[in-house]
This record gives structure tokens, sequence and C-alpha cells, in this order.
């Protein structure tokens, strides 16, 4: 977050040069988006400043969850479903 | 200095929509009490009370406000009710809430640590990794002051395992992730065909992005004539009317899991379900345009500007310039202008635009400045939009010294491009490629078979499958869901027939 075009600039010149060690480095799209508004911005940039073209570029790996997940919900105990429950219930 | 609210946010009248405003709701926003009304969401609500500032960036303290509308960025993160980072854009409102904003000090309006927006130079990009890291008792203080100056929030005082939750397990055959026009035409035939489909959808209301579209349809001819919203409406009852169908809304499919094990997160309870085909037709994401100072409060999406308009009716300010590279963006302009807000004008980075389009033409009547080769390049403004800086561009897209027009306004709209929002076909398989789109975009595009299928057991639709307009995200979804639906032996010749039916009118748009 609050990652800038120079600082970019400044990370790939310090070597790292690939997406996944600058993403480490510089905490690009490891934000509260995790590069949904930005993902593409970034590429781009990263493209311009280490001379990739569009076809050599990967976005870095993606796991879930896509969205935020209180470890709590995680934890919770299991209820075993009756299937004719509503799901639509909430 | 704090921006006065524009008279009167909310809509009383617009040309197609009715505002359902009948149950008031009262909250607390940091102890200040603020009225809002059922069905709205937070971050709506607050903006209709005049509060623009929302947070604050992590780093540099930049304020924050409003921005997409859809839950997808961090800048309207408040703690609720205790419970921190709460997306107010996408949170319903409830009465008594008691809002509180997470970062600033001593608020977020007038905050000291602000000042390291000037003192960047002294935490280079890379810092975390180089400074206190000895002697070790300081690095742990000093990580402890990173955290909280960074305003991610408290925990809430009862811990979430305490709060309750649920975790179900559930099954069906196809599950289809997002209900706008793919996702309701693909479980609409999915379900036909014979199979049990899950319907999964992040919004309250079926209808995806066609929910906030007032925009009138000429193709596909059944929806001829009609406007984006009843569309949408036409789609989600002929779904809720299908007994095969089970619709989860307020429910977000997090993930993917090996042997067809689809995550879903629907408030407190999470479903764990078990799925034989999934479908994914889960949109786009808009993109802005970068330029300097373009995250400033009052900067939006323009869906975020078109949902604000149209699913709350609210203004997002009292002048608004667009930068727009779609006929998109140009259809917001002309919304907009409908809504009461002066359009300024309209930077356009194409050539030519299609003087034919309902939308020109409107803007055109109303006098807006359209300019062509025209985009944005900073915006003004400390604690809200002042001024847009506009500028022409060169045959090579790139900006022309000397050409910066100034456009004071309070607002700007970036209609600037969208990329697939495609990630949930990624946990499960990496096969797609980067396009360019005309409009600069940049888009990761899956792979996909005539059939829609990605790989075994995986289907897309839509602009999750590529950026497109809506009758191809309708004939996807079709195609998707009889796919599906085919793949485990139901529907047989009558499915098979109307697949083909939908691939060659799909072959046909492609064509035109």
């Amino acid at each position: 977050m609050d990652v800038t075009d120079e600082d970019l600039a400044r990370a790939v010149a310090e070597g790292f040069d690939h997406i996944e060690t600058l993403k480490r480095y510089t905490a690009v799209l490891m934000g509260p988006c995790q590069g949904k508004v930005c993902a593409m911005n970034v590429l781009r940039e990263f493209a311009r400043l280490t001379g990739k073209t569009v076809a050599e570029l990967r976005v870095p790996t993606l796991r879930p969850p896509l969205r935020p997940l209180p470890l709590g919900l995680l934890a919770a105990k299991r209820e075993d479903t009756d299937e004719t429950k509503n799901p639509a219930a909430s | 200095m704090d921006v006065s609210p524009p008279a009167g946010s909310r809509l009383t009248q617009h040309p197609c929509l009715t505002f359902q405003r009948d149950k008031k709701i009262s909250l607390r926003f940091n102890g200040r009490l603020v009225h809002a009304y059922e069905g709205e969401t937070l971050g709506a609500a607050l903006h209709a009370a005049g509060v623009r500032i929302f947070s604050r960036s992590v780093k540099y303290h930049r304020p924050r406000g409003l921005f997409c509308l859809a839950g997808n960025c961090p800048n309207c993160l408040l703690q609720v009710d205790g419970v921190p980072n709460v997306r107010a854009c996408v949170e319903p409102v409830r009465e008594g809430m008691d809002v509180r904003t997470q970062v600033g000090w001593p608020s977020v309006r007038f905050d000291v640590f602000a000042l390291l927006d000037s003192l960047g130079f002294l935490f280079p990009v890379g810092f975390p990794y180089r400074y206190f890291i000895r002697p070790r008792w300081l690095y742990h203080w000093w990580e402890r002051l990173l955290r909280h100056v960074s305003g991610h929030g408290e925990l809430p005082a009862v811990p979430h395992a305490q709060r309750g939750g649920k975790k179900e397990v559930a099954h069906t055959d196809v599950a289809v992730v997002g209900a706008g026009p793919a996702g309701l035409a693909a479980a609409r035939a999915a379900a036909a065909a014979g199979v049990q489909v899950a319907l999964i959808d992040e919004g309250t209301h079926p209808g995806g992005s066609l929910r906030a579209d007032t925009a009138r349809y000429a193709a596909p001819p059944a929806h001829a004539g009609l406007r984006g919203y009843e569309i949408a409406e036409r789609l989600t009852a002929s779904v809720s009317a299908s007994p095969a169908v089970q619709v989860y809304a307020n429910a977000t499919a997090f993930g993917y899991y090996d042997g067809g094990i689809l995550g879903v997160r629907q408030r407190e309870r999470l479903i764990t379900l078990s799925t034989r085909r999934l479908i994914v037709a889960t949109g786009a994401y808009e993109n802005p345009l970068v330029a300097d100072d373009w995250d400033r409060p009052g900067v939006f999406l323009a869906t975020g500007a078109q949902r604000l308009l149209h699913l709350w009716g609210m203004r997002p300010g009292r002048v608004a310039v667009v930068i727009s590279t779609s006929d998109f963006a140009l259809a917001v302009a002309a919304q907009l202008l409908e809504a009461g807000v002066a359009v300024r004008a309209v930077a356009d980075a194409r050539v030519h635009l299609n003087e034919a389009l309902p939308a020109v033409e409107v803007l055109r009547q109303q006098g807006v400045p359209l300019l062509t080769r025209h985009t944005l390049t900073a915006v003004q403004g400390q604690a809200c939009v002042r001024a847009a800086i506009l500028a022409r561009l060169d045959a090579a897209g790139q900006p022309v010294g000397g050409t910066a027009l100034l456009m004071p306004c309070d607002t700007i709209v970036l209609g600037t491009g969208f990329s697939p929002a495609n990630e949930l076909l990624f946990h499960a398989t990496y096969k797609g490629s980067y396009i360019l789109e005309a409009s600069g975009t940049l888009a990761r595009a899956p792979s996909h078979e005539p059939d829609m299928s990605v790989a075994d057991g995986l289907l897309v639709a839509g602009n999750a499958a590529r950026i497109g307009d809506l009758d191809k995200a309708l004939l996807e979804g079709e195609i998707a869901g009889l796919s599906a639906a085919l793949s485990l032996d139901a529907g047989g010749a009558t499915a098979e027939e109307q697949r083909e039916r939908a691939q060659r009118a799909l072959a046909a748009i492609r064509e035109a």
C-alpha cells in the first residue's frame, strides 16, 4: 500500500525484477485490495520497467481466501445440515 | 479544510428511478448522529451526511474517500460495532450502528501523521526490512508502533469465536459464482436442462452490475429497448421461479479447493459447497487511471459513481470531470447530467467518438465539452478534489507538454477500463494469457474452449472471461450453463441444439 511508481522503479533497480520478489519487497498487491483495483496498473508499470512483453507477464500466485475471513469462522463448530433448509435466508 | 456537503446529496427526483426511503435509521459516526434509510449502505449514508474522508493510507496517511463502491478497494474501512476493517461501501446500515474511523490522530480529518507524506524520503521502499532490526527489543516496539499508526483497526473486545458462527456442508451439481447477466443466464440454462444449481452472489440482490445500469439496450432482441436494471429484474425473476436453483445472497465464494469444494462465506455461516461443476461468472474490476494525486477523496470509479447515483440516489458531487477511454464512461457522464450533476468536461483518450451514441447526443446537447485525445495528468486538492489537470495526448498516447488544462471541479470520475475478476479460476488452474485491450488496459483472459470450459469441471462466462457487452455475457452464460449440464449427462438433444444456436449467435457478434 502507498507504493508509488518511484518505489517500483527503485525496487526493480535494486534487483527485484521478478514479480514475486517485487511484490514481497515493495508490498505492492499485498494491501486490503489484494490487487483487485491495482494489479493491472502495477503489471503495466512492471512491464515498462523491466522491458517484458505482455505475453511474458504473470500475476503473482493467487491463493484463497479472495476476501478476508475471520479465523473464528473457519474454526467454527460444524453443524450437520438439513438439506431442505432454505440457504437463501440470510 | 473540511468540505461542506453539497446541498442535498440525496436525489429526490430522477428521470427513471425511484428510491426506497421508507424506514429511517439512525447510527453514530465517531459519536455524531447520522440519519440514513434502510437499504442504504454505510458508505452511501455517510456520503449523504457529508463525510468525504473515511480513512488514511497506510504509510503516508493520505486522505482517502469513497472510490469503488464495490467492496474492492481499501479506502472505506471502518470499525463497526467493534469489528475492524468493515467495508463501509457494501455494509448495509442497521439501527444503532456504532461506527468509528480507524486511523488518524487526533482525527481522520486532521491527522498529525499526514506529515509523513512529506517525509517519504525517510522511509524508502523496503524500509521494513532495514530499520530497527537490532537491537531486538527495539524492533518489537517499533513493529507495535507501526501497527498502531497504520490504522488497521483494533481487535474486537469479544473474540470472533464467541460471537457465533456456523459451518455447514452443502452439495450441488453446478455452482455458479456471480449473479450478474452471465451468471443468471448460466443458472437459468443449467436448471432448465435438469441439474441442481447453486447461484452464489456477494450482493443482497442478484443482477450484478446491471442493477445500477440505466442505459437502454438494443441487443439482444429479447431485451431490446429495456434498461439494464429492468433486464436484471427479468433475469432474476426467471431464476427465482426455477425450483432447481438455490440462490445464496450476501455470499462470497472465497476459494475453490481440490475435489470440487467451493468455500462460501455467507455472513456468519461458512459453507463447504461440494459441487461437480463450477461456472465462474464474477464479472470485472474497474481499473483506475493513475495520475498525480489520483487518490484524493472525490475521485470515483465510473461504476462507483453509477452505483451511488442509481442504487441509493446520491450525487457523488456538484461538478464533475469525467475521464474516459470507452463508451461506458460516456454513458456514465450522461447519467451524471441526468441526475443533476454538472459535468465540466469529458476527457476521452480516443481520437474519435461515436456521435450516434445516445450519451454523446445528450452531452453535446447540454454543451458539455468533449475533449478527444485528452487525459488526466494530475489532481489538485489535498483533503478533496479541487480541480482536474488535463492534457492532450500525442499519437503515441503520451501527454504533450504545454497543453495542460485546469478544470475546477469537486468530483473526478474515472471510466478507464476493466479487467476480468477471475481469480477463482486460478485457484484451480493456470491457463491464462494477458492481452492489451484497445483502450490501453491490460487484462488477464483465461483460455477457454468454445463450450466455455477452462479445465476439468471449470467453466467461465461473461466479463470474467473477457470484457464485452451484455449480449456476449448472456450468450456465454447460456453456453456455460448448458455445457455444464450436458457434461453431467443432462439436457439431451434439446440442450445440444440450444447450445449450438447460442454459439452461432456468439460467433456472429464477434464477427460484427
